[in-house]
């Protein structure tokens, strides 16, 4: 029967298969293999005739084989012309059990002894390679790229830091050289020009120490070891103590009689702190600024009202950037770091930091926390 | 000498006016570019010490500003904490340059050198 077929196959097409560029194997509604031409031969590493009346799946890898045997017998159901596998990667086994990748398209041959399948297998080993190195070599100029812009953030961090902390540096130690001057002079200083420097002194570690500390949240924030130790507060009081400590300008407060939320009350008070620090520091001295708290659906909503000039469009989506200054110029003191390092608090306790720009003009930096601190127990306790 | 001290840091500002006051100069700070053109309205000065990264008026547009002007200019000493503080010197033709964190040697060094022309 299967000579028959194969007889059958060669007369009407062997010359055709024999002379096309693609290796072809015909197999019949069993999966046996009735012809090959010689492409299909020397792909798959038999000699002439050696593959004939053997299994089709001789030619799958192991792993697929129960999967092919499956196809093969629905594609009989319904023979037609199509790739086969759409989607997945195809491998052909050699003989000595090497695979190489394939695709295969697939038609049925209707003969006097029935339908065949006529497979068309082309090995894609060498467009594979290229696809593969050409993937490489996209993963390796995006790595390139991530690895300068890792670099190029670093330096500017480090350029920014270094700038800032010289300028309490320079204080300290110039108000520590004049005492010392003073004394190695006059073998003595004034209690008064001493209490005056030792002042400066300590305001200026204060700033330094600061400064040290926001540089440091950062680095916690990047590899995740920032930790927050939540416990009830009652964030209208915490508004209040922000605001009266703040002696530069009056702060109104808008807000009810209290509310209790538990959070972590230092990093919320540097949170507060950070906008109202910037709502200062980016507008005039006349201008109005107010902090806002309201319980809404389940959530508090704290936010910093300014009324000052805003944020130029083009710069809005990057205020919360780290280092980056509304002020170009860099003319405003700080390492740009303040909104960025309040979003990572915020979002640390499960909620959401956002600015508005009402078209009135003003800034509103708007803060929400949940009140249901069960809602984000994967967080709580460490963040 | 009258010294225009130009900085925005309200210590640094101090400990400069302190040190040069010590040296018996005259000074007069001012807290950003702005301010210091007004001090120069009101009368000449033999030297300026000068912040480059200030709100209102920065360094850069100070200089320019100071060297638009008619009549005598002073020599302008920059005080900056970045990292090129040559190169920023030079931007604006400056005279010498205090690189941030200075000390009290260095401040007067720079000043006794202005002063001697």
């Amino acid at each position: 029967m299967l000579e028959q077929i194969r007889t059958s196959v060669e007369n009407t097409v062997g010359d055709i298969l024999g002379s096309v560029p693609d290796a072809m194997v015909i197999v019949d509604e069993d999966g046996r293999v009735v012809f090959t031409n010689e492409l299909a031969e020397r792909l798959f590493g038999y000699g002439p005739g050696e593959l004939i009346g053997g299994m089709i799946e001789t030619l799958v890898p192991d792993r697929f084989r129960g999967r092919h045997a499956e196809h093969r017998m629905g594609y009989f159901h319904d023979p037609r012309t199509r790739p086969m596998g759409v989607g997945l990667e195809l491998y052909g086994r050699r003989k000595d059990g090497t695979e190489f990748p394939v695709e295969i398209s697939l038609s049925p041959l209707k003969t006097e002894r029935g339908t065949l399948a006529l497979s068309a297998v082309r090995d894609v080993s060498e467009r594979r390679a290229a696809e593969e190195r050409a993937q490489l070599l996209i993963r390796e100029q995006a790595a390139r790229a991530a690895l300068e812009d890792a670099v190029r953030m670093r330096d500017e961090f480090i350029s920014i830091a270094a700038h800032e902390l010289k300028t309490p540096i320079t204080s300290l130690r110039g108000f520590a050289q004049l005492i010392l001057g003073e004394i190695r002079k006059t073998g003595g200083a004034s209690a008064e020009r001493l209490s005056h420097a030792l002042t400066r002194i300590d305001s200026q570690s204060a700033k330094l120490s600061a400064l040290v500390e926001q540089l440091l949240d950062v680095s916690r924030m990047q590899s995740g070891r920032l930790r927050l130790e939540r416990a009830p507060v009652d964030l209208v009081s915490l508004a209040r103590e922000v605001a009266s400590s703040t002696t530069a300008r009056a702060i109104e407060v808008r807000a009810p009689s209290d509310l209790i939320v538990a959070v972590d009350p230092l990093r919320i008070e540097q949170v507060l702190m950070n906008l109202v620090d910037n709502a200062l520091a980016y507008t005039g001295p006349e201008a109005h600024v107010a902090i806002e708290l309201a319980d809404s659906d389940g959530q508090v909503v704290l936010t910093v009202a300014d009324a000052g000039p805003g944020v130029a469009p083009g710069h809005r989506e990057r205020i919360f950037d780290p280092f980056y200054r509304a002020d170009p110029a860099g003319s405003t003191p700080g390492l740009g770091l303040g909104l960025h390092v309040s979003r990572q608090i915020v979002e640390q306790h499960g909620g959401t930091l956002h600015a508005e720009f009402p078209p009135a003009g003003g800034t509103r930096m708007v803060v929400t926390l949940p009140k249901d601190v069960g809602s984000i127990a994967g967080t709580g306790g460490q963040g | 000498m009258r010294i225009l001290v130009v900085e925005d840091d309200e210590s640094i500002a101090e400990f400069v006016e302190l040190a040069l006051t010590e040296l018996e100069h005259q000074v007069v700070v001012a807290p950003h570019g702005r301010s210091a053109l007004e001090v120069l309205e009101r009368g000449p000065v033999d030297l300026v010490l000068l912040d480059m990264r200030m709100p209102v008026m920065d360094g850069w547009t100070f200089a320019s500003c100071y060297r638009e002007r008619p009549g005598r200019k002073a020599p302008i000493v920059v005080m900056t904490a970045a990292a090129d503080a040559a190169r920023r010197a030079a931007e604006i033709g400056a005279d010498a340059v205090l690189a941030k964190p200075f000390g009290l040697d260095q401040l007067q060094g720079v000043v006794q050198r202005a002063a001697r022309g």
